[in-house]
């Protein structure tokens, strides 16, 4: 069987692993997407965020001996605990200020991060395996299915829901709504929204540290990991919108599909595709597919 | 139709385009199955001010955006200055001669009041993109010509202000300015007085007047004294349809237009169903104030802003913030609400200071901050607006309570909260802080913008809230509305509090009162 030319088996695979990058440009975009619609920042801490969650899976394993699922609940915790404090003693101090202040402070956490991480295991990549209940795969009639990637992406799918229901469905969502419209008038009204805005912040960067810990059986867990995604999410933002959450889920997967696709068929081609695609949607709609802005 | 006719029905509509110079003929938009104009014809003569009013939700600003072309009909056809218009673009029809304005005020705020002029001027004299290659001394002209449009408008001491720092009304008059700029053959004016201050609207009506020239002018516009004194002609709108056409005498007499717009005709002078048992003689009201301010000052960035207010109000009662445009009356009220990032003085409440809490704590202490842009979330659904404001104090109304007060909200639950017309808007910004159980109430000009028929529902609201015990602080434009609901009436000026009047005694001292007002 093939479809255009190219052997099914090999396009599918394509396809899938493209939907499964699309899985972690989803849940990286979203955080920063929450991140940039309450606080105005541009978080360029978000890969470097990604890349200690995979390290912490990692170190809770060598360190600690906890295993997958447990660091799938404490790497997030830890990471976002760390992004709480640095919005508290470090990111708040810009309030107010032009965004090219937040994004010089947040690339410059980025590099020193990266750099420690560097500094302390090497460049080469760490060895994360799979967790055995997760391990093998599913042979389809037209291809296999590797259950881990499998997994990536329905639980990606379940994080990006469940974000986008807390937001849009529950009383805090409607503060952190509020909140990124009008953050004075929220706290003229007894809304705390200084807590608000640092909560956030730790659950944008949770998000991208859940993703570190899915990302680590499958990527090496090295400290260049966030450089690899961070330039993508951030295309993936601007073209869903900035600030929009659904526009950063869909444009998420549509992306990682889409270069899934460019690598069968002009394989050369494959990391640019988002860029093209992003350059046609800037000249066609500036503010993005899924900005409510005029 | 045979030659004949045709030729005939021809020089009629030639007749007719030479005394008008905008026709609409039967101008209907549908919007989903919602008409908002359903059906509209339209003849504005040349050199004349008509003007256009209706109920908030009318259609007035859909219809305009028909006229300019901002919006395609649904059907029926447009003509101006001898064309049709019906299918032409927007920016060739405001090169044929018709510019408009905004309700929102829409200046560049980084760029000096003159260049926000010259810019316009450049875009009429230049023509756009490989214009600019000119000689220098060209500019010189426009300066001239600039400076010439800043004095009709009665900016030319501000020139070179940047256009941000401008006060409200004055923003409103550099718009002007650069709408003329665009030498246009017919202006549409959409609220041009709205947020305006009593004086400020004084000098704009002038300023209108005189600027006529040859020029027409159609307009939108709320207030109707505004309305009687400049137009020549007056359609009302009502549910997407001509109600009646005319002039003042004519509209104001007219039974439809009363019921549908109007009211009982006393919104400017008493609130009906306001009995004077509804507001408690001062005297009755406990000595001690709830809230003092004394020797407050505030500044926004460098603009030192308020001088020393001082001023008391009593729990139970109902005092007013009067004042023209820039006179402080908006910052004192964000002073009081911690919502100045510098400030200095003491302001009391229930014997406590506040000066130095932070907004989050002053609302918790029971005050309700109602704000003159009245602040709804376009991201939250009307009931989500309602129940944002966290309760403040136990005995919050509640929503059942606030729904029985306001049947609008309930019925629009589940809309999203700016899709609301402009009073309902209002009303939900008022209803939030009272189901949030705040005591003390901040509201900031809640009349501004609205239909007399609404503004008279919003005066019982505050007469019920004032009978329920509630304390209000009351920033207003329309003197009409404060008389019959005020305890007293503080006059600001520059940032002073420069006297005080019993309500009692404010008919009394009408003629002090508008001298403050520059009336």
């Amino acid at each position: 069987m093939s479809a255009f030319g190219i052997p099914l088996e090999a396009f599918l695979g394509q396809l899938l692993l493209g939907v499964m990058n699309g899985a972690f440009y989803a849940v990286l975009s979203l955080g920063l997407a929450v991140i940039f619609g309450l606080l105005n920042i541009v978080n360029f801490a978000q890969g470097a965020m990604y890349m200690m969650g995979a390290f912490v899976a990692w170190m809770l394993l060598h360190y600690a001996g906890a295993g997958y699922w447990w660091s799938l609940l404490l790497a997030p915790l830890i990471v976002g605990a760390f992004g709480v404090l640095m919005e508290r003693f470090v990111i708040a101090r810009l309030h107010g200020q032009d965004h090219v202040y937040g994004l010089l402070l947040t690339y410059g956490i980025a590099l020193a991060l990266q750099g420690i991480f560097r500094q302390a295991y090497g460049v080469s990549g760490l060895p994360y395996s799979v967790p055995p209940e997760l391990a093998g795969g599913q042979n389809l009639p037209f291809m296999f299915l590797p259950n881990y990637r499998a997994w990536v992406i329905l639980v990606s799918l379940v994080a990006c829901l469940a974000t986008w229901a807390v937001v849009e469905k529950t009383k805090v969502g409607a503060y952190l709504r509020a909140s990124t419209e009008n953050a004075t008038l929220v706290e003229a009204f007894g809304v705390n929204v200084p807590l608000i805005v640092t909560v956030t912040y730790g659950f944008g960067v949770a998000l991208a540290g859940f993703a570190g810990v899915l990302g680590a059986p499958l990527y090496s867990v090295h400290p260049g990991m966030g450089d690899d995604v961070i330039i993508v999410i951030f295309a993936v933002v601007v073209i869903g919108g900035m600030g929009s959450i659904l526009g950063a889920v869909f444009t998420g997967f549509a992306l990682g599909l889409a270069e899934g696709a460019a690598k069968v068929f002009y394989p050369e081609g494959a990391g640019m595709a988002v860029f093209v695609i992003m350059v046609l949607v800037l000249l066609v709609r500036p503010t993005g597919i899924f900005s409510m802005a005029k | 139709m045979s030659t004949a006719e045709a030729i005939a029905t021809e020089s009629a509509a030639a007749g007719a385009s030479r005394r008008y110079i905008l026709e609409a003929e039967g101008l209907v938009k549908e919007f989903r199955g919602f008409r908002a104009v359903d059906g509209v014809s339209l003849a504005v003569r040349r050199g004349s001010i008509h003007a256009l009013i209706g109920p908030n939700g009318a259609g007035k600003t859909t219809l305009f955006h028909l006229l300019t072309r901002f919006l395609d009909p649904t059907t029926g056809t447009i003509r101006f200055d001898g064309h049709d218009i019906t299918r032409t673009a927007a920016a060739e029809v405001a090169r044929q001669g018709m510019v408009r304005s905004f309700q929102i005020s829409s200046v560049f705020p980084d760029l000096p009041v003159l260049d926000n002029v010259r810019v316009a001027l450049q875009r009429k004299r230049f023509g756009d993109s490989l214009g600019f290659w000119q000689p220098a001394k060209r500019l010189d002209e426009l300066h001239a010509r600039a400076e010439e449009l800043l004095r009709a408008v009665g900016l030319a001491q501000f020139a070179a202000l940047r256009a941000g720092e401008l006060s409200y009304g004055r923003k409103r008059a550099l718009e002007l300015a650069t709408t003329l700029a665009l030498e246009p053959k017919l202006l549409l004016l959409d609220e041009p007085m709205a947020g305006m201050g009593v004086g400020d609207i004084e000098s704009t009506t002038e300023m209108l007047r005189s600027i006529l020239g040859d020029r027409t002018i159609l307009m939108v516009e709320h207030n109707l004294s505004v309305v009687a004194s400049l137009s020549d002609r007056i359609s009302v709108l009502a549910r997407g349809q001509v109600l009646a056409e005319g002039d003042y005498d004519t509209i104001s007499g007219h039974e439809g237009v009363i019921q549908a717009y109007i009211g009982s005709g006393k919104a400017r002078t008493i609130v009906p169903g306001l009995a004077a048992s509804a507001c408690p003689p001062a005297a009755d009201l406990p000595a001690t104030p709830r809230l003092k301010l004394a020797g407050v000052n505030g500044w926004y960035g460098e603009g030192h802003v308020l001088h020393g207010i001082a001023l008391d109000v009593r729990e139970g009662e109902l005092v007013t913030l009067l004042g023209r445009n820039g006179a402080g009356k908006t910052t004192t009220l964000r002073a009081i609400m911690g919502l100045l990032a510098r400030r200095s003085g003491s302001i009391v409440l229930d014997g406590r200071e506040i000066a130095g809490l932070r907004s989050r704590e002053i609302a918790r202490l029971g005050v309700g901050y109602v704000p003159e842009e009245r602040g709804i979330f376009a991201s939250l659904s009307v009931a989500e607006n309602l129940t944002l404001p966290p309760v403040v104090q136990g005995n919050g109304m509640s929503v059942e309570a606030i729904h029985g007060l306001f049947p609008a909200l309930k019925l629009r639950a589940a809309s999203q909260g700016t899709k609301l017309s402009g009073g309902e808007q209002q009303m939900l910004s008022i209803a939030r802080v009272l189901r949030a159980g705040a005591r003390l109430l901040l509201l900031d000009e809640p009349t501004e913008g609205l239909a007399p028929i609404i503004v008279e529902q919003i005066g019982k609201i505050i007469a019920y809230l004032k009978s329920q015990g509630y304390t209000i602080v009351l920033v207003e434009q329309n003197l009409g509305f404060v008389e019959a609901l005020a305890d007293r009436h503080f006059i600001l000026e520059q940032g002073r509090v420069v006297d005080q009047i019993a309500g009692e005694d404010f008919a009394a001292d009408g003629a002090q009162v508008r001298r403050y007002l520059g009336v």
